[in-house]
């Protein structure tokens, strides 16, 4: 039986981070199941199948990885509309991210987050941060059951 | 006879104008008790010193009787500065209250005023239109038919003078030595209330320069961490990308390149640590603190025994002293301890055998102050003001690693406790870094 890879969703504004994640992922062939979005307006385009992902393959995800400081829709929320729908819901999300603000932390917490990883700034502990949570989550971790392919309320 | 029971002061014989109390020297006395005390009393509740010139010059005049009166105080240029005249003497002057203040201002200059001033004694003229001194007076001056002119004594000189005037009638000799008497506590009041409004004044400079000082500091801090904050991001792309193009081992990659590549690796490195010095810096004085009662001493072996984790081999003598316990934040302490104590330790390492002290002297007081002795390379004394400043550095880093941060953050968790620190030491022969701690209530100064 194959076994189908959920998808990563990569929300991350800078190019150069993002880069650098796939890369990290790259290491235990995850690099493929991402998809990266920009924005949080592409994140939440991709999440109802709209925009420009209206046709695309809105599969299931085995994790969201979010960064806060996000153009157009900000990262929390981002995190707030995921946690509102009854299809995303159970998702998990880490949410990866340069700020250790006390607030940052304790908002997304109160929103349901998973996990909150900040990016260390040796690139070194950067890969192997972002490695272990796409092995982590993509690999180890049980996703949520399917719950329905209805479109977001 | 109506009994009026509402006044709080003691009832004064009042002399009805033009006669002084006739009699009994006792009774003139107890009359000059009760003016003194009067004083004192009625001078409390007044907020200037206009004021409290006002109550002296009433109490004055009622004491002897007299029409009316002013009180001058010489200003350091030899002029009449604060000018009371009584509401009585208003009253009776027909000159312009403008011009009569400008003429009043000269009045030390000219006349018997002038002699009176100038010998520094009281006295007393009972026919003052025919002294040998006298001065025109403009028509519409008040009436005077006596003159008593009392000088105002303070710390061995003449600070000005009380003025008193019958329309009519005359003083006598126990007038001026009650007035003598009176003038002593004029002179108190008039200073007390000075003193308190120099006080307030005081005060009030401190609080603004505090407020200066404490939002500078917060803007510092709020810059520190929003630009820290922003560098790490292409930091980690630089050491990211370079990590990524070393992995790749491309034949194009000569030795020379490979160099190249770890300079900026290593540069870029730095500039990491620099930055998350800052970031401590910043975060040392944004974070509350949290009041708690710090044991020194455990908190000190604490330092030591992490501290010795990263110095295996080395011969190190501690001398460490009783250390008393004292309000504090522990984290914060903890953090200027363990500074001070690496400091200690890296600045000895060219020492065969290093020694170090801790130790507290606590005969002041309201503090205690700690201190850290070293025997190592100590530092130029004509650097001195250089040694807490935020980055400042006075070794070359390939005699002491380090970015210079360190004891600025140490100044900024003791002061931020309302303490102080500073240094004492010479080149090549050790240092002291000695600190305060506020004791009980110091809470207070915590800032």
């Amino acid at each position: 039986m194959a076994i189908k890879l959920k998808k990563i969703l990569l929300v991350e504004d800078n190019p150069n981070d993002a880069e650098l994640t796939m890369e990290a992922l790259a290491g235990h062939n995850l690099a493929n199941g991402v998809v990266w979005v920009k924005d949080g307006e592409e994140a939440l385009d991709y999440l109802h199948c709209r925009g420009k992902y209206a046709d695309g393959d809105c599969s299931e995800l085995s994790v969201i990885l979010l960064d806060l400081k996000l153009p157009k829709v900000d990262g929390l929320e981002v995190l707030a509309a995921i946690r509102a729908n009854k299809r995303l819901k159970f998702v998990p999300v880490v949410v990866l991210t340069s700020s250790r603000e006390e607030r940052d932390l304790v908002e997304s917490y109160r929103l349901g987050v998973n996990a909150y990883v900040v990016k260390p700034v040796d690139f070194g502990d950067f890969m192997k941060a972002v490695e272990e949570l796409g092995v982590f989550w993509a690999l180890i971790n049980e996703p949520p059951p399917a719950i329905g392919r209805q479109g977001m309320k | 006879m109506a009994r009026t029971t509402k006044k709080v002061d003691p009832p004064m014989v009042k002399k009805p104008a033009g006669e002084s109390v006739a009699g009994q020297g006792e009774d003139r006395q107890i009359a000059l008790l009760k003016a003194m005390i009067r004083v004192f009393r009625e001078t409390i509740p007044c907020t200037t010193e206009e004021e409290v010139a006002r109550a002296c010059l009433k109490i004055a005049e009622e004491l002897t009787g007299s029409s009316y009166g002013f009180i001058g105080e010489m200003s350091q240029e030899g002029l009449f500065d604060t000018t009371m005249i009584s509401e009585a003497g208003w009253g009776a002057c027909g000159v312009p209250k403008g011009e009569a203040e400008i003429l009043l201002r000269s009045m030390p200059d000219r006349g018997f005023i002038r002699a009176g001033l100038k010998e520094g004694r009281s006295w007393i003229i009972n026919a003052p239109d025919s002294h040998p001194e006298r001065v025109e007076r403009p028509e519409e001056h008040p009436t005077i038919g006596s003159f008593m002119g009392i000088p105002m004594r303070f710390m061995g000189g003449i600070t000005g003078m009380i003025g008193l005037a019958k329309r009519e009638g005359s003083y006598d000799l126990s007038d001026q030595e009650e007035m003598e008497a009176l003038s002593n506590a004029f002179v108190e009041t008039l200073n007390r209330r000075r003193a308190e409004r120099k006080v307030e004044e005081l005060n009030e400079e401190l609080q603004r320069n505090l407020h200066k000082e404490e939002a500078a500091n917060r803007e510092l801090e709020a810059f520190s961490y929003s630009v820290s904050h922003d560098l790490r991001a292409p930091l980690r792309h630089i050491t990211g990308f370079v990590e990524l193009l070393n992995k790749r081992d491309l034949p194009a990659l000569d030795e020379k390149s490979r160099h190249y590549l770890q300079v900026i690796s290593d540069a870029a490195s730095r500039m990491g640590t620099l930055i998350d010095d800052l970031l401590a810096f910043s975060r040392i004085s944004r974070t509350e603190m949290m009041k708690s009662e710090v044991d020194f001493d455990l908190l000190v072996r604490d330092c030591i025994d992490e501290l010795m984790e990263g110095e295996k081999g080395r011969e190190v003598t501690w001398d460490i002293a009783p250390l008393p316990r004292i309000e504090g934040d522990p984290a914060l302490i903890r953090l200027a301890m363990l500074n001070l104590l690496a400091n200690a330790l890296k600045f000895t390492r060219p020492r065969p055998l290093a020694r170090i002290e801790v130790g507290a002297i606590t005969d002041h007081p309201d503090e205690i102050l700690y201190y850290v002795r070293d025997n190592g390379v100590g530092f130029d004394v004509k650097y001195m003001d250089k040694l807490f400043g935020l980055f400042q550095r006075l070794h070359s880093s390939e005699e002491f690693e380090g970015t210079g941060i360190g004891l600025a953050n140490v100044k900024r968790i003791i002061e931020r406790h309302g303490g102080r620190i500073w240094a004492e030491g010479a080149a090549g022969e050790g240092a002291v870094f000695r600190f305060s701690l506020p004791k009980e209530r110091g809470v207070d100064l915590w800032r």
